[in-house]
């Protein structure tokens, strides 16, 4: 078979390879599906080329990211049986090609194309990729999963800072018209297409380094000076292992999706009106004090740590453990939000720290969550269980912009508002990571009537269950 | 960076210390540049 290389016995690593291959492998897959939050770039050009609305060509990013927690969810059992390798190379096919057929809609005028394209293959790509590294980093990683899985998802989080500039550039480089320096220029339906066949082609490439890179530690392996005992003898972790269909059984399960529910949609709550929320806050008698260039450097600071917070937080919980971690994300978050609403008026340097802490504790909850997964329900399905569980992203993902957006459209226009009409949503967001901190005070060890009987993970992967 | 608590095998492989140079400077050098980037759209928020 010419794709038996993809199997997962040719991926155990033979006695001596370098476990500190494994996130490079992951940070190729991730870095390049992150580009789906680079995504704005090129609308306002598709918008013109297809002479249609923001909100229809906002649908191509909405059908990826559902796609994304549906495919997670649907496909994680998969990943885990056919391991990491064949899951990279599923999501290296469907992300590329989701960007090729996307490339043929625009060509064509064909924005249902665009749709199925980016969109729906696209979305599968990126469900696929966003798990599959997850449970062979916890496997090489049993000492340092937060550590491990925040490097990867960090991954997720720099892929849009990489795609962001690079699609400008090589959009002024496909059409001689097109001014990146200049907010109001538009590039044309041929450069996007351009941009989405290069995109399609580097991406693919770039994800065959982390497929033909990845493997899976051997039966048995732990790392040198590993102690399972003393990990296992840590509070709220456990050596047992539980199916992910069992998994979703648990109150568990749902207590920590609504976690990472709460989490997301508070976070989004500042993310989705980052730029014109800086220039209402400082508005007096009409006019801002923040500049159009200020606000879109705000945005570029808030990305930043949103990115450092999935590192720096995952891993500080290997040491200070998962559910204090959380008690941070959200005890913490609720502090600043309200510091936010009460006193983020009065000093710009206030308003921007307070910001960038809290889009910290977003892109934390992001990357601490599957190591926290690992604790209540082991490695042995703890992939599939995370794709399970990245259906609150996407629920997040509608309930985020919409409480948002609700208050904010009952006060005027973001960007010609002030600060106290954003108090309305933001004292909501306190209470709905109330909610979350309420969700992970409840979490506690996963009754044993739930876990499965030895040697059961090496039966799964040998297919015989 | 090695860890292996069993026992070598013979046919162990070659020195990995390119492979891991290599494969680092592929996801870090784009890191890089896009962190580059970020950081001079940045800039205005401090100088503005």
């Amino acid at each position: 078979m010419a794709l038996s290389f993809l199997d997962r016995e040719h991926t155990v690593a033979r006695p001596g390879y370098s476990r500190w291959l494994i996130p490079p492998a992951a940070l190729a897959i991730h870095l390049c599906i992150g580009q789906a939050y680079a995504t704005s770039v090129y609308k306002s050009a598709l918008v013109a080329h297809f002479e249609t609305s923001l909100t229809a060509i906002g649908v191509i990013f909405s059908i990826a990211i559902v796609m994304l927690g549906l495919s997670a969810a649907v496909l994680g059992t998969w990943v885990e049986r056919a391991g990491p390798r064949a899951a990279m190379f599923a999501s290296a096919c469907f992300w590329a090609s989701g960007f090729l057929i996307g490339a043929l809609g625009i060509a064509t005028s064909q924005l249902w194309l665009v749709y199925l394209g980016y969109g729906f293959i696209g979305g599968i790509g990126l469900g696929i990729g966003y798990i599959s590294p997850v449970s062979t980093l916890i496997k090489w990683f049993p000492d340092r999963p937060g550590l491990a899985t925040g490097m990867a998802i960090m991954g997720f989080g720099g892929g849009a800072l990489i795609a962001s500039p690079l699609s400008r550039q090589l959009m002024a480089a496909y059409d001689s018209g097109y001014d990146p320096s200049d907010p109001t220029s538009v590039a044309s339906g041929g450069a996007v297409t351009s941009l989405f066949v290069t995109l399609g082609i580097v991406y693919f490439l770039v994800m065959m380094l982390g497929v033909f890179t990845v493997k899976v530690p051997p039966p048995g392996w732990t790392p040198t000076g590993f102690d399972a005992a003393a990990v296992a003898a840590k509070p709220m972790v456990s050596t047992a292992n539980v199916s992910a269909a069992n998994a979703i059984k648990t109150p568990q399960f749902w207590f920590l999706w609504t976690v990472l529910f709460c989490n997301v949609t508070a976070g989004i709550g500042i993310l989705e009106q980052a730029a014109p929320m800086i220039q209402d806050f400082f508005r007096v008698d009409g006019v801002s004090s923040v500049a159009p260039a200020t606000a879109a450097g705000f945005v570029a600071f808030l990305s930043l740590f949103n990115m450092a917070g999935r590192f720096v937080w995952s891993s500080t919980s290997d040491y200070i453990g998962r559910k204090p971690v959380y008690v941070m994300y959200l005890g913490v978050g609720m502090i600043l939000y309200v510091l936010l609403a009460t006193v983020g008026h009065t000093s710009t340097v206030i308003f921007v720290l307070v910001a960038a802490v809290i889009l910290s504790f977003y892109g934390g909850g992001f990357a601490t969550v599957p190591a926290y997964l690992r604790d209540l329900f082991g490695t042995f399905q703890v992939g599939a269980i995370h794709g399970r569980l990245l259906t609150a992203w996407s629920a997040a993902g509608i309930a985020g912009p919409l409480i948002i957006n609700g208050f904010l459209d009952a006060r005027g226009t973001p960007g010609e508002l002030v600060a106290a009409d954003y108090r309305p949503a933001l004292f909501t967001m306190v209470a709905v990571l109330a909610v979350g901190f309420l969700a992970n005070a409840l979490v506690r060890p996963v009754a044993a009537r739930f876990h499965e009987r030895p040697h059961q993970a090496d039966e799964f992967v040998e297919g015989k269950v | 960076m090695v860890e292996q608590t069993q026992e070598r095998d013979p046919e162990q492989p070659p020195n990995q210390v390119p492979r891991l140079v290599a494969t680092w400077l592929v996801v870090t050098v784009p890191l890089a540049y896009g962190l580059f980037q970020t950081v001079r759209s940045v800039i205005p928020l401090f100088t503005g």
